[in-house]
């Protein structure tokens, strides 16, 4: 027989770098040459940003009601209001032969609306970049300068006009030397506008008067005074609604471009049989995937830059640069907000990879990113109102902290500090959402593609596992019954009757957890017991799982007082909701029923579903065990905020969820996870009646005013809960059982 | 060596309607210079086989050793030693099959001058030179092919596994195959040879393994297999079988 002829050593390994280059250039190379990538990249921001642009500017020239943006004019009490009338009239509505000018009644009081529409926009477009010529509200009532300065500054008014000493002053005498002087507000397009206009009739009225009173007295020009225009630094918060929607736009664009390569080169593949091939070369995983995403990272940036050119020149031929970078940006604001792009590029290069991972097909793909975009778009969305600001949390909070960052660059106020604390949050960010994805495309899942055989006619069925598909029916249709059964509550028994109300959510809660799985799996005709995790449990479980629940709650309430200390959670317990209602209970009912009704149905009916039923099927679909540990406490926690969403009641459950999801994963049942939780339930129910029993062992405690419990108490609970955690957590005294037989532990034996 | 080596071998995968054991304990040898006929029905399990084989699958249970190398433990030396022939496998539409080939050639990493001259040899003998510089979009079922089978053999591995290689090829393109693999087997290669067409592979193949549900129901030579059930053809084998199992589905549920 033929020896086997290997392949020999082919050449020297290249670098690393070097190998992942090239992976990315064949990517890259692809999605180049495919149009649909090139219309995204290109053809959009072209057609997109000019579209836009015109608009905007159609939307900021002409209000809702078609009226011009009204401008509020003060002036100076050292002018007398005739003289106010004489120089801010407007001369061209007196001079066209179709003019229309108000004219108020000086005498009586009334200003006239001193108000012309420019030319260009009496046709509906404008001749002149910028925003549109105001209306002129003069203000009836003189001012002292510094109201006008205070108004002016704090955006009460948008402009002022003063008479005050001009250049000249001191060398000659009297009313010759003062200069009329108009007060805007840096930055603000209507104040500055405002101002031009003002200006610009000053000057006009002024020469004609001069013009007139050369005629009668040949005087020279000095007698009449300067006009001079004052930008003041603005104390008002002026938001641009334009920094904000640019970055948001950007980033938008930014994803869009994307969302093509990264379908194309995972679902696209997978869909076109390419896939296999790919992964059937000695390559590892984790560097077609990074080569996949250096080329989504680059056409992403790409897409940026061009949006980013396409963006700035419409708004430079529009006139908005204005208005938009009117907060002083510095000339680093374009390269940080590049760098920006950049990160949030790779940010969402990863995010789209590990989702387009999962899908089998284009179309799949395209199904499960809609809503991604969804959820992307909610926190841009939240950028867009007004006040929201950039701070060090937010900073940390992906997509909003650049969309946030992107408008104070904008608007030239983005400290360095949030700048960097962005930028790293989104490479940190990146990095994780890149490792996922790379976990995801390294998994087997990746590659069962439609052509491997899954249908039941190939094989036997041996096992009759929970399906998750069963598992994710019964809960789709239980999260809807369980918040409108919830939220009708009161409805169907009265609110007042707090025993009815006691009994009622112990029904709903077995109807729910228990009765609502249980006709799902006798659809399914699988066995019910194993289902939710009912197995036989080593006797130290049930010890330790009392322990801890006698124990638990000292450790989650001080984890929850060391946490409100750090983040300011100043109400987290205390909920006026929560106190009044178990002010009520103790007021109304008798400890026995709250008992069964707050502590032993919901432990059982919990465990029984959190632990036992949907634990299993998370279990039954993750490789690991952490992941489904966390979605289980996370849903558990979840399923506490309903229907009044308190949110403060979410890290002490979530804690509480995790420590029941650990017992049930190390005894493999769901029963000792019952008493831990009818402990805890059952103790925190009783401390309003065992506060004397405790005062006599010299323990106070007093949990409202949020201070730390006391040593006395702390000690024997910390006793009790090592004690517990050793008989959960301590190694079987049998053999160490297989990887395998450990994680699916008993509930494997449906 | 043994150039394929698989023991008791098993996957089993998660449905909505309970757990299917595609492939379900199977052992076979392959020797360098022999082609093994791996048939069977729609289903059996050939593909889960042969995507574990390549490491594309992680087995249930069960061990295989492809060109000396363990599956699980050296998955770079056996992608560098084996190559899969499916007749599922797309092509980059954007690139040309010189630029597929020669992307194969570094992720290989062949030396440039060795994959030019890979890429010669192999256009000549696939008859790919006319459109070896043309864009992949729009070539025909067996262009694809030919391009495929000429893609997966630019390392020149030592093993060759080849899924329903003749999967929409007409006659010639049919014939063109034959004749490789063939060539192959004289060139001292290990070529398992998966196809439901059983015809074709009583021809080409030195052994024979009949998939059924999962499992290697007959295994041998065509002699060993003729001695085995009395039957001369392939075909009418692959019919026992399923005459078989229906009849012992007819028992069971009576």
């Amino acid at each position: 027989m033929a020896e086997l002829p290997h392949t020999s050593e082919l050449r020297p390994r290249a670098p690393l770098l070097l190998r992942l280059a090239r992976l990315a250039r064949k990517e890259l190379r692809e999605s180049l040459r495919d149009r649909r990538t090139l219309a995204t990249l290109i053809l959009m921001p072209l057609i997109v940003y000019p579209l836009l642009g015109m608009v905007i500017q159609k939307f900021a020239v002409s209000r809702a009601d078609g009226s011009l943006p009204e401008a509020r004019v003060l002036y100076h009490d050292r002018l007398p209001m005739e003289e106010v009338v004489l120089l801010l009239r407007e001369l061209r509505d007196e001079q066209s032969p179709a003019g229309k000018v108000a004219k108020g009644d000086p005498t009586a009081g009334q200003l006239p609306q001193l108000t012309q529409l420019p030319e260009g926009l009496a046709q509906g477009l404008p001749t002149t970049a910028g925003p549109p010529t105001p209306q002129l509200r003069i203000e009836a009532q003189p001012f002292t300068a510094t109201q006008i300065e205070q108004a002016v500054r704090q955006g009460i008014a948008d402009a002022g006009v003063l008479l005050v000493p001009g250049p000249t002053a001191g060398q000659a005498s009297g009313p010759d030397a003062d200069m009329l002087q108009v007060l805007c507000r840096e930055g603000d397009p209507l104040s500055e506008s405002t101002a031009a206009e003002l200006e610009r009739r000053l000057r006009e009225n002024r020469d004609t008067l001069l013009r007139s009173l050369l005629d009668q007295t040949r005087f020279g020009r000095a007698a009449l005074p300067y006009v001079r225009r004052l930008p003041l630094a603005s104390a008002a918060p002026a938001e641009s609604p334009l920094a904000a929607f640019v970055p948001l736009m950007l980033v938008l664009m930014t994803m869009t471009g994307a969302v093509y390569p990264a379908i194309d080169l995972t679902a696209g593949e997978r869909e076109r049989g390419t896939l296999e091939m790919l992964m059937a070369a000695p390559v590892p995983p984790q560097h077609i995937l990074l080569g996949k995403f250096a080329a989504v990272f680059l056409v992403a940036v790409m897409t940026a830059l061009v949006n980013l050119t396409g963006m700035m020149v419409t708004l430079y031929a529009t006139g908005f640069d204005r208005v938009l970078l009117s907060g002083g940006a510095g000339p680093l604001m374009l390269p940080q907000v590049l760098l920006m792009l950049v990160v949030f590029a790779a940010f969402f290069s990863a995010v789209l990879l590990s989702v387009t991972s999962f899908a089998r097909s284009f179309r799949e793909a395209q199904a499960w990113l809609i809503p991604l975009m969804l959820v992307s778009l909610a926190p841009g969305i939240l950028s867009l109102m007004p006040g929201v600001r950039l701070t060090l949390p937010l900073a940390l909070v992906p997509l909003v902290n650049i969309v946030l960052l992107g408008r104070e660059l904008f608007q030239g106020d983005a400290t360095l500090t949030l700048f960097a604390a962005t930028v790293m949050a989104t490479v940190a960010w990146s990095a994780a959402a890149l490792k996922l994805a790379a976990r995801i495309f390294g998994s087997d899942a990746v590659l069962q593609s439609g052509t491997v055989p899954l249908k039941s006619e190939t094989g036997e069925h041996l096992t009759r596992e929970l399906p998750p598909a069963i598992v994710a029916a019964c809960s789709a249709v239980m999260l809807p019954l369980f918040i409108i059964i919830s939220m009708s509550r009161h409805r169907l028994v009265s609110p007042e009757n707090t025993n009815a109300q006691l009994l009622l959510s112990a029904a709903i809660l077995l109807t729910l957890f228990i009765g609502l799985p249980l006709a799902f799996l006798r659809t399914a005709r699988l066995p019910a017991a194993a289902a939710f995790a009912v197995h036989p449990f080593r006797p130290r479980m049930l010890a330790g799982s009392l322990l801890l629940g006698l124990s638990a709650w000292t450790l989650v309430y001080e984890l929850l007082i060391m946490a409100s200390g750090l983040s300011g959670w100043s109400r987290l317990l205390e909920n006026p909701a929560l106190r009044e209602l178990v002010d009520r209970l103790t007021r109304e009912t008798s400890l026995p029923l709250q008992l069964f009704c707050l502590a032993l149905v919901p432990a059982v009916a919990e465990e029984l579903f959190f632990r036992g039923f949907l634990l299993n099927g998370l279990l039954h679909r993750s490789r690991g065990r952490t992941w489904p540990l966390l979605l289980s406490s996370v849903l558990f926690a979840a399923a506490h905020l309903i229907p009044d969403l308190a949110l403060e009641r979410f890290p002490g459950t979530l804690l509480l969820g995790l420590l029941l999801g650990v017992v049930r994963l190390r005894s493999g049942s769901a029963l000792p996870g019952m008493v831990l939780h009818a402990a805890n339930n059952g103790l925190l129910l009783s401390l309003e009646t065992l506060q004397p029993w405790l005062m006599v062992a010299g323990i106070n405690l007093n949990l409202s005013n949020e201070s730390h419990l006391p040593a006395q108490l702390l000690i024997p609970a910390g006793l009790l809960l090592i004690t517990g955690a050793t008989l959960i957590l301590g190694r079987s005294p049998r053999s160490a059982p297989g990887k395998h037989h450990e994680r699916m532990g008993s509930e494997t034996g449906l | 060596m043994t150039a394929v080596d698989v023991q008791q071998l098993v996957r089993t995968f998660s449905t909505a309607a309970g757990t299917v054991r595609a492939v379900n304990g199977i052992t076979l040898q392959v020797q360098p210079g022999e082609v093994f006929g791996l048939l069977g029905a729609n289903g059996a399990g050939k593909t889960t086989t042969l995507r574990m084989m390549m490491g594309l699958l992680a087995p249930t249970s069960g061990s295989i050793r492809m060109a000396g190398f363990d599956v699980s433990e050296q998955p770079m030396q056996v992608r560098r030693n084996v190559t899969l022939v499916s007749a599922s496998s797309g092509l980059y539409q954007w690139l040309t099959p010189r630029e597929l080939m020669l992307y194969f050639a570094e992720l290989y990493e062949i030396p440039q001058q060795a994959a030019a001259a890979r890429i010669e040899m192999l256009a000549d003998l696939f008859e790919l030179r006319r459109f070896l510089d043309r864009r992949c979009a729009g070539m025909s079922t067996g262009q694809q092919q030919r391009i495929n089978l000429a893609r997966s053999l630019m390392h020149d591995p030592p093993v060759v596994l080849m899924d329903e290689p003749t999967r929409g090829l007409d006659i010639v393109g049919s014939k063109r195959i034959f004749d490789y693999t063939a060539l192959l087997r004289e060139q001292g290669k290990a070529v398992i040879f998966c196809t439901h067409r059983l015809d074709e592979a009583q021809r080409l193949c030195c052994r024979f393994g009949i998939m059924f549900h999962g499992k290697l129901a007959l295994q041998g030579t065509l002699q060993q297999l003729r001695q085995q059930t009395g039957r001369e053809h392939l075909t009418d084998m692959f019919l026992d079988l399923l005459q078989q199992n229906q009849s012992a589905k007819g028992a069971a549920h009576g």
